[in-house]
C-alpha cells in the first residue's frame, strides 16, 4: 500500500522560502485510524504502576496521520524510554511510573506533552500544530532554513509588517532602522533625492573610503537570486514577507567570497490555499521641502556685507579718462540700495524646490486549491522629489504559480517583469540657488530670465527653463524557477534557477541655447545629446540536498550539501551627438554630427562563479549545540593563482533555559540562549583583467595590416579576495511568554588583503596595480531590547529600542596608503572637506585637522597651534592632529507602539552621538564665502570687523578659503523623528458590511523633526524633504 | 508488517546512502567541469596566454606595440615634431608657457616634470607591452621563422625605445662614460626594474639589437609561413632599421668603427637608394619616404596632428619653425636647395607671412582629396631615413679618410639639388648643416647637439645655451624614485 509521505517533513525546518504551510484548520475531525491495533512495540511486561499510551498521531493541518513522530517519556531530564509512530500513525507505550512526562515532537510542529498523572489513555488522537508558520523560528539563508533554536550566528528579523510601520515609501531606511548594525551612509549632497540610490553599510566600514562606498555594500538576495542595490530600492514592500539579515561568518558562510559584508536575504509573500483574495494597497506621499537648514543674508544685509568685504571700495583707482572708480562704484551701491528700498527681494531658494505628491499602488491577487496555487501582482509608483520635475517611475508585474504533486514535490514558478523610468531635475544642484543674490531680480517684466545680475553671476534659472533633460529607464525580466522533492523523512532536495534580463537606456540632453555654449559661434555644435544603453543577462543556479534527523531524545541532527552556479554578462554603450538647432527637436537623429576626437565608447562585463558547501548542524537534546560550515567558490573573477577559494565557519550554543538547574523558572522564559562563532569569509572587488593578462583590441590600434591588441594592465596573478576573520558572540533572551525580548551581539571583524590601488614605478611598464595590502579591524556591539509594557485583547503598548556601536581601525598601513596620503595632501587645497590621512591605529573615517588658536583680535587673521603648542600664523598641513571619527560613536533607535481596538499609534526615534563633523558651511558661507554670492548668517554677526574685535571668524574682507582647522570641526548629535505613525485596521463586522475582508488605513508622518547639534547646510546638491504617507490596504 | 519500523528505517537507511552516494556525484561532477566554465573573456579582450598560443595573436599584439608607439607623448608628437624639436629650439609657439618652459629648459617646473613623465611613462608602458611578447613561450624559444620574426621585432623595439629613453633621460656617455643609466626592463611583470649605470644600458641595447639581427636574418624556409605581416617592411623594425639602429647607437657611444660597418651595410646591403632630387618634394609629406624611409610607423591620422601642430596658425598650440633657418638654407648662394620648397610653405595671415614646416602635411588630405591618394603610399611617421646613414658614415671617415667621408656627403647633396663639394673641405659643421637641413622637424636634432656636446643657440638666435647636464638631461620622474618597495 503507497503511503504519502508524512508531511511531518514537509513543514520543516528546512523548508524552502518561499513554501510556507497554510493555516492550520483544526475543526476538521480525523478521517481514518480509528481503530487500535495491539503492537509489539517496546512491549514491557506490565505491572500494576504501568501506565498505557496508545493512539494515532496526526498531522492537523492535512488530516492525514503522521508516520514518524517521535514520543518519549523523560523522567529527570533523561530519555528513559521512547518510540516512533508507525506507518499509520499509530503508537502504543507503557510507561514505568506516573513521575515522568511524555512527549511527543516532529521537526516542525508545536511539540505536545502528556501527563501521565492523568492514567492511561489509549484511545488518544493527538492533533500536531505545525509551527513553521511562525517564521522567528527559522533563519532563512536563501539556500535552506534552519532551525533558530540551535542557530549559532547572528541574524536580525523583520516582518515585512514592522517595515511598513517604519515607512511605506523607503524600503532601505525602514530596514536600516530596525537592524541594528546596518546603517544608510549619510549623503548630505544628495538629501532626499527620489533617483539617489542610498548604500547600506553593516558593521562598520571594511575599506578604505575612497574606492567608493558600494564596495561596502551587503550582498542582497531576494527568494534565492542575488538582486542590486538599485532593485532593492525599487522592490514593492507589499511584496515582502520578511527579511533576514544574516551579519555574522555563522549566518554567512554558506555565500562564501561575497559574505564578508553580511547577506540581507530577502522572502516574499508565500501564497495561501484560499479562494481567491484580491489585496489592494495605495500610499498617497506628500513632501514639503526643508529649506530651514538654510539661514541667508537678506538683500539689505547682503549688501552690507559687500560693502565691508570692499567691495565698493576702489582704493582710489582711476579708470582710462582719470576719472575715480569710486564714482561708479558709488552708483552701483547707490542703485541697489534704492532696488532693495523700494522692496526687491528675491526668493531664490523657492524656485527650484516645490512639494510634491507621490502615489504608488499594488494590487496583488492569490488564491488557489491544496495542488495548485497562483498569484498575480501589479505595482504603478509615480514618485515626486521635492525639486520641481523629477520623478521616479516604477511600473511592476508578476506571476507566480505553485504546484503540489502528492506532497511530495512542489514545483513553484514565479515571472516578473518591471519597469523604472526616472527624471533628473532641469534646475540643476540646488547649491547654485543659494548663492544668489537676493536683490537681483529673477525674471524680466516680461516674464523671460534676467541675466542680468550683479556680478555676472550665471542665472541658473536660465538653463532650467530650456528643453535640458536627464532621463534613465531600465526593463526588467525574470524569471525564478523552484522545485523541492520531499525524498523521504530524511532527505529533501531543492533546486532554484534563475533567469533574469535587463536593459537599460539613459537620455540626456543639453540645449543649444543652454550657457555653456554662450561663447560657441558654430550652429552645429551647439546642444549635446548623450545616449547610453545597457543590457544585461545573468542566470543562477542551485541545488542542495538536505538530511535531517531527530532523535527521540530531541537531539537533532541535520546537515546539507548544495552546489551553486551564477552567471551574468552585461554591456553598455555610449555616444555622444551634437548640434541641435532647436530646443525642442532632441531626437538624435536631429543632430548635426558628433564631437570631435569622440568615439563610441562601451563597457563589457562578464562574471562566472560555481560554488558548492557542505552545512552541518548538531544539538543535543537542545541544550547544546555545534554547526559548523564549509564553502568552496570559484570565480572567474579571481586571479590564476588563486582561482579557488575556500570558506568556512564553525559555531556553538547553550539553550541554557533547557538546563535542570534552570528547571524552576524555566516557565518565565521562552528563549535563553548564549551562543558564538567564527569564520572566515570574503569579498570581490576588482575586474578579472586586474587579475589575469588580458589583451584589449580597438580601432586605435589600427596598424597597416592588421589591428592591434594592447594589455589592458600587467595581471596580478597572485590577488586575491578580501578575507574577513570575524568572531561573534550573542545572547538571546525572550521571557514571559515573549513579553520582553533582549538580544546582545558583541564581534570583532579583521579584513585583511584589502584590496588597494598600489602605485608602481612606471619603468614596471604600469603605474598602478591592484594588490592585496591593507588591513582593517571593526569591533562593536549592537543590542536589541523590546518589551510590552501592556497587553491583552484590546490594548497592548510596546516599547523597544536598538543600538550599536562600532569602531574601526587600521591595523595595517604600507607605502601604497602613504602615498595616498602624500597625494591626499597635494590635493587637500582642491576639496571642501579634509581628504582621508590614513594611520596606523586610526580610523579610516578619522577627522584629523590642525588646532586652531582662534582669530588674532590685532589682526583678524587666523593663528595655528603646531604640534609642540607653538603658535604661529603659518599654515603647515603637518601639524594636523587627530579630532575624532566622522562616523557617530553610537548609533540607536527607539521606538514605541500602542494598540487600542484596532488603533495602532507607531513612534520611531533615531540618534547619531558622537560622530565629528567637518562644517563645510562655516568653512564656505561664512569664513570662505565669496562675498559676490550670498552667504550664510553668520557671516554677518561673528566676522572680525575691527581691530580688537574678539570674533570667531576672520576679518570680513578676508575672501580666501580658510585653512581646515579645528575650528570648524564640531562634534554632532542628532535626534530625529524617522517615523510616526498612525494606522486603523477595521472590525470584521465593518469590513464584512462592505464586502470586504479586510481594511486597514493609516498616515505616517516622516522626518517630523530633527534636532542637531551642527548648523549646517545640508542637502547641498538636492534638498531634504519631510511630510506624511497615507496608506491603504484593502483585501477583497 | 510484524515488525513495522525496523524494517522502515532499513529501508530509509538503504535509500539513504544511495540518495547521499547520487548527491554528491552530482555535485562533484558538476565542479569537475567548472574550470573551463569559469575562463571568461568579454569580446574585444583576449587572455595573454591564450593570445600568444598563436601566430594570429602575436603579431596583434606586435601591431599593438607599433600602434603605441603613435601616442602623442612618444612617437606621435613629442619625440617627432613637438618636443624634442622645441629642446632643439628648432621650433616655438610664442605665448604658450609650456613650450616656453622647455625652451628655457627649465626642467624644476612641475609642468615640464609631468611632460617628461608622460613620456618616461608611455614609453615603459610600450616596453612591456613588447616584453609581453618576449617572454611568451613560442617567442621566446623561437628558433624557426616566423617566431625568429617576431622574437627579432620585439627585441628591437625593446633597445630602440630603451636607447632613445637615455638619448633622453641620461648624460651622454662619451662626455661620462661613468653617467647612471635607466632601468633596463626586461620582465613582463609587477617586479620594478633596478636602475643601471648607462654603460650597462648600452650593453643590453646592443645586445638586443644583435639577438634581433641574428633573428632576423632567418629567412622562411616554407612559403607557406610568411603572413601578412611580412607585408610593408618599413612599418616594421626590420633588419635594416635594426643596422641603421646598430650605426646609431655605436656611433652615440663614440665607437665609430663599428658605426661606419653598420651604415655602410645599410647603404650597401638595403634595397633602400637616396631619392632624386625631383623626388623631394612631398615625400614625406605624411607618407613614408619609398625610396629612403627603413623605418617608421604607420599612422593613418597623422594629419590630424600636423595640421593642427604645424600647417594652421590659428591654434594656440601650433608651432612656427625658428626665427633664423632659412639662413642655413641659403647659406649656399647657389644652386637652390629642393628642400626648401619641399619642407616650407609660407602663409598670409593679417597681413603678416609667416613660415610654417608643411614638411609632414598631407597634400591629399590638405587638398581634400584624400581618395586619389596613390595606394602604395603609407601613411604615418619616419623614424629612421637613409641619409642618416650617409652623414653616420660621413663623420666617421672624417678624420680617418676625408675623400670617402666627401664621396658620402656628396651623395646626399647631389641628391637635394647641391653642388658637390670638391676636395676634401668637409667639415664636422657642413655635415651639422647638412644635417639640420635634412632632419629639420624630425625629431633627431636635440639628440644630435647632446651627442656631439654642442651649445644650443635660441629660437630667436639671442641666447647660447652652453652644453651642460643640466640642459641635456630631463629629469627621471619622482613617482619611479618614490615607489620602489
Amino acid at each position: 500500500m503507497k503511503r504519502p509521505i508524512s508531511l511531518c517533513f514537509l513543514s520543516l525546518l528546512l523548508t524552502a522560502p518561499s513554501v510556507q504551510s497554510a493555516k492550520t484548520d483544526r475543526s476538521a475531525a480525523p478521517v481514518s485510524g480509528s481503530g487500535l491495533t495491539s503492537y509489539p512495540v517496546a512491549a514491557q511486561v506490565a505491572n500494576r504502576d504501568t501506565i498505557m499510551f496508545a493512539g494515532t498521531v496526526y498531522d492537523a493541518e492535512l488530516n492525514d496521520v503522521l508516520p514518524g513522530a517521535n514520543i518519549a517519556v523523560w523522567k529527570n531530564g533523561k530519555i528513559v524510554t521512547g518510540i516512533a509512530t508507525d506507518m499509520e500513525g499509530h503508537f502504543h507505550l507503557s510507561i514505568p511510573d506516573k513521575h515522568c512526562e511524555v512527549r511527543v515532537t516532529c521537526m516542525g510542529f508545536k511539540t505536545i506533552v502528556l501527563d501521565p498523572k492523568k492514567g492511561s489513555q489509549t484511545m488518544l488522537k493527538l492533533m500536531m500544530e505545525s509551527d513553521a508558520k511562525k517564521m522567528s523560528d527559522v533563519v532563512v539563508t536563501g539556500f535552506f532554513n534552519k532551525s533558530k533554536t540551535s542557530f549559532t550566528g547572528s541574524v536580525a528579523q523583520i516582518k515585512g509588517e514592522e517595515l511598513k510601520q517604519v515607512t511605506g515609501v523607503n524600503l532601505i531606511t525602514a530596514l536600516a532602522a530596525l537592524t541594528p548594525g546596518l546603517e544608510v551612509q549619510v549623503n548630505s549632497a544628495q538629501g532626499s533625492n527620489p533617483n539617489h540610490v542610498p548604500e547600506l553599510v553593516m558593521r562598520g566600514m571594511s575599506s578604505f573610503s575612497n574606492e567608493g562606498q558600494s564596495v561596502n555594500q551587503p550582498t542582497i538576495i531576494l527568494d534565492g537570486t542575488e538582486i542590486s542595490m538599485q532593485e532593492l530600492y525599487d522592490l514593492d514592500m507589499n511584496e515582502i514577507e520578511s527579511i533576514n539579515v544574516l551579519k555574522d561568518a555563522s549566518a554567512t558562510a554558506l555565500y562564501g567570497a561575497k559574505a564578508s559584508n553580511g547577506v540581507i536575504v530577502i522572502t516574499r509573500k508565500p501564497i495561501q490555499n484560499s479562494t481567491l483574495h484580491v489585496n489592494y494597497n495605495f500610499t498617497g506621499n506628500v513632501q514639503i521641502p526643508q529649506l530651514g537648514d538654510y539661514q541667508l543674508l537678506s538683500p539689505l544685509e547682503k549688501l552690507e556685507y559687500e560693502r565691508l568685504a570692499g567691495l565698493y571700495d576702489a582704493h582710489g583707482a582711476l579708470d582710462a579718462n582719470k576719472v575715480p572708480k569710486q564714482y561708479a562704484l558709488d552708483e552701483l551701491y547707490n542703485s541697489r540700495y534704492k532696488l532693495i528700498k523700494a522692496g526687491q527681494k528675491s526668493d531664490w531658494l523657492a524656485q527650484p524646490s516645490r512639494s510634491s505628491f507621490s502615489h504608488d499602488h499594488s494590487v496583488r491577487v492569490y488564491g488557489g486549491a491544496s495542488n495548485l496555487r497562483y498569484e498575480l501582482t501589479g505595482r504603478f509608483s509615480n514618485t515626486h522629489g521635492v525639486m520641481k520635475d523629477d520623478n521616479r517611475r516604477r511600473y511592476n508585474l508578476g506571476f507566480k504559480l505553485d504546484y503540489y504533486i502528492k506532497n511530495s514535490i512542489q514545483i513553484s514558478n514565479r515571472t516578473n517583469y518591471g519597469e523604472v523610468s526616472s527624471k533628473e531635475t532641469p534646475y540643476g544642484s540646488f547649491s547654485q540657488y543659494t548663492q544668489m543674490n537676493p536683490y537681483d531680480a529673477m525674471y524680466n517684466a516680461d516674464g523671460s530670465v534676467n541675466n542680468n545680475l550683479a556680478w555676472d553671476l550665471n542665472n541658473p534659472l536660465h538653463d532650467a527653463v530650456l528643453g535640458s533633460y536627464a532621463k534613465t529607464g531600465s526593463k526588467t525580466i525574470s524569471n525564478n524557477t523552484d522545485i523541492r522533492w520531499d525524498i523521504n523523512r530524511m532527505f529533501r532536495l531543492t533546486g532554484h534557477f534563475n533567469v533574469t534580463s535587463v536593459s537599460g537606456w539613459s537620455d540626456t540632453f543639453t540645449s543649444p541655447h543652454a550657457r555653456r555654449y554662450k561663447n560657441e559661434t558654430d550652429l552645429s555644435k551647439r546642444g549635446s545629446m548623450q545616449k547610453g544603453n545597457n543590457r544585461s543577462n545573468s542566470y543562477s543556479g542551485n541545488i542542495v540536498g538536505t538530511f535531517n534527523h531527530l532523535f527521540k531524545d530531541e537531539s537533532l541532527i541535520s546537515a546539507s550539501a548544495g552546489w551553486e552556479i551564477n552567471h551574468s554578462d552585461a554591456q553598455s554603450e555610449y555616444l555622444n551627438a551634437i548640434g541641435f538647432y532647436n530646443d525642442a527637436m532632441s531626437f538624435v537623429g536631429n543632430a548635426a554630427g558628433y564631437p570631435t576626437n569622440s568615439t563610441p565608447s562601451g563597457t563589457q562585463g562578464k562574471t562566472a562563479d560555481v560554488g558548492a558547501f557542505l552545512s552541518a548542524n548538531y544539538s543535543f537534546r537542545n541544550r547544546y549545540f555545534v554547526d559548523g560550515t564549509w564553502r568552496l567558490t570559484g570565480s572567474s573573477q579571481f586571479g590564476e593563482n588563486n582561482r579557488w577559494g575556500h570558506f568556512w565557519s564553525a559555531g556553538a550554543g547553550w539553550n541554557i533555559m533547557n538546563e535542570n538547574f534552570m528547571s524552576e523558572i524555566k516557565s518565565k522564559f521562552d528563549v535563553f540562549k548564549l551562543r558564538g562563532s567564527l569564520g572566515y569569509t570574503g569579498k570581490v572587488s576588482f575586474s578579472p583583467f586586474q587579475a589575469m593578462t588580458m589583451y584589449r583590441y580597438a580601432n586605435t590600434y589600427e596598424y597597416k595590416n592588421g589591428i592591434g591588441a594592447v594589455p589592458l594592465t600587467i595581471g596580478n596573478v597572485n590577488l586575491a579576495w578580501e578575507r574577513t576573520m570575524s568572531y561573534n558572540v550573542g545572547l538571546d533572551i525572550s521571557m514571559f511568554d515573549r513579553r520582553l525580548n533582549f538580544v546582545l551581539d558583541a564581534y570583532i571583524r579583521n579584513t585583511t588583503d584589502l584590496l588597494l590601488n598600489k602605485s608602481m614605478a612606471p619603468s614596471t611598464g604600469i603605474t598602478s596595480a591592484m594588490d592585496n595590502l591593507g588591513e582593517l579591524q571593526n569591533k562593536g556591539i549592537e543590542f536589541q531590547l523590546d518589551g510590552y509594557i501592556f497587553r491583552n485583547k484590546n490594548f497592548n503598548w510596546k516599547i523597544g529600542t536598538t543600538g550599536y556601536i562600532n569602531r574601526n581601525k587600521i591595523t595595517k598601513i604600507n607605502n601604497a596608503l602613504k602615498e595616498m596620503n602624500k597625494r591626499n595632501e597635494e590635493m587637500a587645497t582642491a576639496y571642501l572637506e579634509p581628504l582621508a590621512q590614513y594611520a596606523e591605529g586610526e580610523s579610516v573615517t578619522a577627522l584629523k585637522l590642525v588646532r586652531s588658536g582662534g582669530i588674532d583680535p590685532a589682526t583678524g587673521k587666523e593663528v595655528y597651534i603646531k604640534r609642540n603648542g607653538e603658535r604661529t600664523f603659518t599654515f603647515d598641513a603637518t601639524d594636523r592632529v587627530l579630532i575624532g571619527d566622522t562616523q557617530p560613536a553610537y548609533n540607536g533607535t527607539a521606538n514605541t507602539s500602542l494598540f487600542w481596538k484596532g488603533f495602532t499609534l507607531y513612534a520611531m526615534f533615531d540618534f547619531r552621538l558622537g560622530g565629528w563633523i567637518y562644517n563645510t558651511t562655516r568653512a564656505t558661507k561664512v569664513e570662505g564665502s565669496n562675498p559676490k554670492y550670498n552667504a550664510d548668517q553668520r557671516v554677518f554677526d561673528q566676522r572680525w570687523k575691527n581691530v580688537g574685535d574678539v570674533a570667531f571668524y576672520k576679518n570680513i574682507s578676508d575672501t580666501s578659503r580658510p585653512q581646515q582647522t579645528t575650528r570648524f570641526a564640531e562634534k554632532e548629535n542628532t535626534l530625529n523623528l524617522a517615523s510616526l505613525n498612525l494606522s486603523y485596521e477595521f472590525s470584521k463586522e465593518i469590513c464584512a458590511k462592505m464586502h470586504l475582508r479586510n481594511l486597514r488605513c493609516g498616515i505616517n508622518f516622516t522626518d517630523l523633526f530633527r534636532l542637531s547639534s551642527v548648523k549646517i547646510e545640508r542637502g547641498t546638491d538636492y534638498l531634504y524633504s519631510k511630510g506624511f504617507e497615507i496608506n491603504l490596504s484593502a483585501t477583497f | 508488517m510484524h515488525e513495522p519500523m525496523k524494517h522502515n528505517i532499513f529501508h530509509h537507511k538503504l535509500q539513504s546512502t544511495k540518495i547521499v552516494k547520487h548527491f554528491f556525484g552530482l555535485v562533484m561532477t558538476l565542479m569537475m567541469s567548472c574550470s573551463n566554465y569559469l575562463d571568461i573573456t568579454p569580446d574585444g579582450q583576449a587572455k595573454r596566454d591564450e593570445m600568444m598560443k598563436t601566430k594570429q595573436g602575436i603579431e596583434d599584439a606586435l601591431y599593438g606595440v607599433y600602434a603605441q608607439m603613435r601616442q602623442s607623448s612618444l612617437y606621435g608628437c613629442e619625440l617627432s615634431i613637438r618636443g624634442v624639436e622645441v629642446l632643439a629650439q628648432n621650433m616655438t609657439c610664442p605665448g604658450n608657457e609650456d613650450i616656453e618652459l622647455l625652451q628655457n629648459y627649465d626642467y624644476d617646473k612641475s609642468d615640464i616634470r609631468a611632460w617628461a613623465e608622460q613620456i618616461w611613462t608611455a614609453m615603459y608602458n610600450n616596453i612591456s607591452n613588447a616584453n609581453s611578447v618576449l617572454n611568451s613561450p613560442l617567442v621566446s624559444q623561437a628558433n624557426t621563422y616566423p617566431f625568429t620574426c617576431y622574437k627579432g621585432e620585439a627585441l628591437a623595439l625593446r633597445a630602440f625605445m630603451h636607447f632613445d629613453l637615455m638619448r633622453l633621460f641620461c648624460a651622454q656617455y662619451t662626455t661620462n662614460p661613468k653617467a647612471n643609466g635607466i632601468p633596463y626592463q626586461t620582465e613582463f611583470s609587477l617586479r620594478t626594474p633596478d636602475f643601471e649605470m648607462l654603460a650597462d644600458n648600452f650593453k643590453h641595447v646592443l645586445a638586443d639589437l644583435h639577438e634581433a639581427e641574428r633573428m632576423l636574418l632567418v629567412a622562411p624556409t616554407n612559403i607557406y609561413d610568411i603572413t601578412d605581416f611580412a607585408n610593408d617592411l618599413q612599418t616594421h623594425l626590420n633588419v635594416y632599421a635594426v643596422w641603421g639602429e646598430l650605426a646609431r647607437v655605436y656611433l652615440t657611444m663614440g665607437n665609430k668603427e663599428q658605426a661606419l660597418a653598420y651604415a655602410e651595410k645599410v647603404i650597401k646591403e638595403s634595397p633602400y637608394q637616396l631619392k632624386e632630387k625631383t623626388e623631394v618634394v612631398n615625400d614625406v609629406a605624411g607618407v613614408f619616404s619609398q625610396k629612403e624611409t627603413l623605418f617608421g610607423v604607420y599612422y593613418s591620422d597623422f594629419y590630424s596632428t600636423t595640421s593642427e601642430l604645424l600647417q594652421k596658425r590659428t591654434f594656440y598650440q601650433s608651432l612656427d619653425p625658428r626665427d633664423d633657418f632659412m639662413q642655413s638654407y641659403e647659406r649656399e648662394s647657389m644652386p637652390l636647395d629642393y628642400r626648401i620648397s619641399a619642407y616650407f610653405t609660407q602663409i598670409e595671415a593679417g597681413g603678416q607671412y609667416f613660415y610654417r614646416l608643411s614638411k609632414f602635411t598631407d597634400i591629399y588630405e590638405l587638398s581634400n582629396s584624400a581618395g586619389s591618394r596613390p595606394s602604395d603610399l603609407i601613411l604615418g611617421i619616419n623614424l629612421m631615413r637613409l641619409p642618416e646613414m650617409y652623414y653616420i658614415a660621413a663623420e666617421c671617415l672624417l678624420e680617418q679618410n676625408p675623400e670617402r667621408a666627401v664621396a658620402y656627403y656628396n651623395a646626399v647633396c647631389t641628391h637635394r639639388g647641391l653642388s658637390e663639394l670638391n676636395d676634401a673641405a668637409l667639415t664636422q659643421e657642413l655635415l651639422d648643416l647638412e644635417f639640420f637641413k635634412e632632419y629639420f622637424g624630425e625629431g633627431q636634432q636635440f639628440f644630435r647637439y647632446k651627442r656631439l656636446n654642442q651649445p644650443i643657440l635660441s629660437v630667436d638666435g639671442k641666447t647660447l645655451y652652453p652644453a651642460k647636464d643640466a640642459m641635456y638631461v630631463l629629469p627621471i620622474p619622482d613617482s619611479e624614485y618614490l615607489n620602489r618597495y
